[in-house]
């Protein structure tokens, strides 16, 4: 009971985060309709026995498009997240380790990369490259990983400096067995806490470049869209909007609050 | 020709960053000395008078500005990276030894790692030769089985010095291997690096700043001050320098 009560927030957060996973993994055996079947004689329905929160503006089903939206959300950020993360660990491990030149390099194209605000630029890279679910992945990835690399490489120089470390290199040990060996299994409970922490606000960018219309594109169910979809019915039909915004809001706060429990019970420093 | 000559060796830092005035540090100015094997060097100082930035050296972890470092007639820093033949001759023992091992892994995957770098033993004969080195420390079979953090500081030390002496290595650095325990268990780990030293005719340079276990365990004496040696003798008692007389001073009183 006692362990119970230490790690409550870590427990609904994570039984929280479960259930959407769940939701979202198998939204096309729960959906009561197809979420994309249009019928404009059924627009802005209300909650009935069919459509158990109503239809939107096209007559399709609010709660399957929910759940296939979460759906979207949730893998979207994933994979995202996944990308960032085979990306950023070999780069920062890379940079860390070696140090010197390259490692100045890598600081400098930090730097700049990290001098804009992030949201703008995965902004102006999906403006460029044209909006696509492709690009959206794309500038998201771009604009991520300097982050990630930059933490991991300054956990690479501390743990570089460990005397275990210099022990494996007198043992022979050559550096890319060091790397696997040695810093990978030191700091990745560290770089999962920090995914955990920010995969909130990936899904908060996703949706709103969606919203903006740049990202997921119609007719694919994405919760940010779906906000956007009803922006002209807020008045008259003000569900619409809640919906799509209360599950962005959920998702978003049991990742952090996920992400803040795991951290102190993982006990990484927080650093950055 | 001795095992190990050391040449003239220095090591510079230059501190101060951008825009800023660059000051050259030296840690290590023109240090030149020589080991035979079988033969044990305790090397004194203060702290901060260079004396692990040489033991880095002679490992092969930290480049000399100047100078030669050379063993067994081999130069260590002739080629970019280290030959592995003399790789394998050089070991080391530090310190902190719970900062020494990685705390994911067992004694027995500790030991093991110089072991996997350089010889292909199956199995069945690493077991039985990881057994053998644990027992040349002193510590039982089931060791091999617990982590660092079920290990006692001794017992840890125990654990790096079997892991260091894994290769048969002909030259061990002991980075003040005694400090961080107490003084029962300092006594212990002494007796066994003198009698591993018989057995294996081991080399042995040993960084310290106690007079006591350095003038246990080595046959000659060099004595650091400002990165430079200030004096060399076989025995404490022959110490003239007013610097090593200092160091002298301040641990005798723990002697009697």
């Amino acid at each position: 009971m006692k362990t119970f009560r230490q790690h409550s927030l870590l427990i609904v957060s994570a039984t929280v985060l479960v259930i959407f996973t769940a939701v979202a993994i198998f939204a096309p055996f729960i959906a009561p309709n197809d979420p994309y079947y249009v019928d404009l004689t059924q627009k802005l329905q209300p909650s009935s026995k069919g459509y158990p929160l109503g239809t939107d503006h096209l007559g399709r089903c609010q709660l399957s498009r929910l759940l296939f939206g979460a759906r979207t959300s949730l893998s979207t950020a994933c994979i995202v997240m996944s990308i960032t993360f085979c990306i950023s660990v070999p780069i920062g491990i890379f940079a860390g380790y070696m140090g010197g030149i390259i490692d100045t390099w890598f600081i400098r194209i930090c730097d700049m990369l990290m001098a804009f605000p992030s949201f703008l630029l995965s902004l102006a890279f999906v403006g460029m490259l044209g909006p696509s679910y492709g690009h959206l992945i794309l500038a998201m990835v771009c604009v991520q990983w300097v982050f990630y690399a930059r933490f991991i490489r300054g956990m690479v120089l501390s743990v570089k400096e460990r005397s275990f470390v210099m022990v494996a290199r007198i043992c022979g040990t050559s550096p890319f067995k060091i790397a696997i060996k040695h810093i990978v299994p030191t700091i990745l409970s560290s770089v999962i806490v920090l995914l955990f922490m920010d995969i909130g606000g990936v899904i908060l960018s996703i949706s709103g470049l969606s919203f903006l219309g740049l990202g997921v594109q119609p007719p694919n169910a994405e919760l940010g869209m779906m906000i956007n979809d009803s922006k002209p019915y807020f008045r008259s039909h003000p569900m619409q909007m809640m919906y799509p915004g209360l599950i962005i809001f959920f998702v978003v706060i049991s990742f952090n609050v996920f992400g803040e429990s795991l951290r102190q019970w993982l006990q990484v420093e927080r650093r950055l | 020709m001795s095992f190990l000559e050391v040449k003239h060796v220095a090591k510079r830092y230059v501190v101060g960053s951008f825009m800023q005035k660059k000051v050259i540090f030296e840690a290590v100015s023109d240090v030149s000395l020589s080991l035979n094997t079988g033969k044990c060097l305790g090397l004194i100082g203060e702290s901060g008078s260079g004396k692990s930035t040489l033991g880095r050296m002679i490992l092969g972890v930290e480049r000399p500005s100047s100078g030669s470092i050379t063993v067994d007639g081999t130069e260590l820093y002739g080629t970019k990276k280290i030959p592995s033949a003399i790789r394998r001759e050089i070991q080391v023992v530090f310190q902190d030894c719970y900062g020494a091992v990685n705390p994911r892994m067992t004694a027995k995957q500790i030991i093991a790692e110089p072991l996997r770098n350089f010889q292909k033993l199956t199995k069945v004969e690493e077991q039985a030769y990881i057994n053998e080195l644990l027992s040349m420390v002193g510590l039982q079979e089931e060791y091999g089985e617990k982590r660092p953090s079920e290990l006692s500081g001794g017992q840890l030390q125990r654990i790096n010095i079997a892991r260091a002496i894994a290769l048969k290595p002909r030259l061990i650095i002991l980075d003040e291997p005694i400090s961080a325990l107490d003084a029962i268990i300092q006594v212990e780990i002494l007796h066994l690096l003198k009698q591993l030293k018989e057995k294996l005719h081991l080399s042995y340079i040993f960084i310290s700043h106690d007079l006591q276990a350095v003038s246990y365990l080595a046959d000659q004496i060099a004595v650091m001050h400002k990165g430079k040696i200030i004096e060399q003798v076989t025995r404490v008692e022959e110490l003239t320098e007013h610097q090593s007389k200092k160091l002298l001073q301040a641990r005798l009183p723990t002697l009697f």
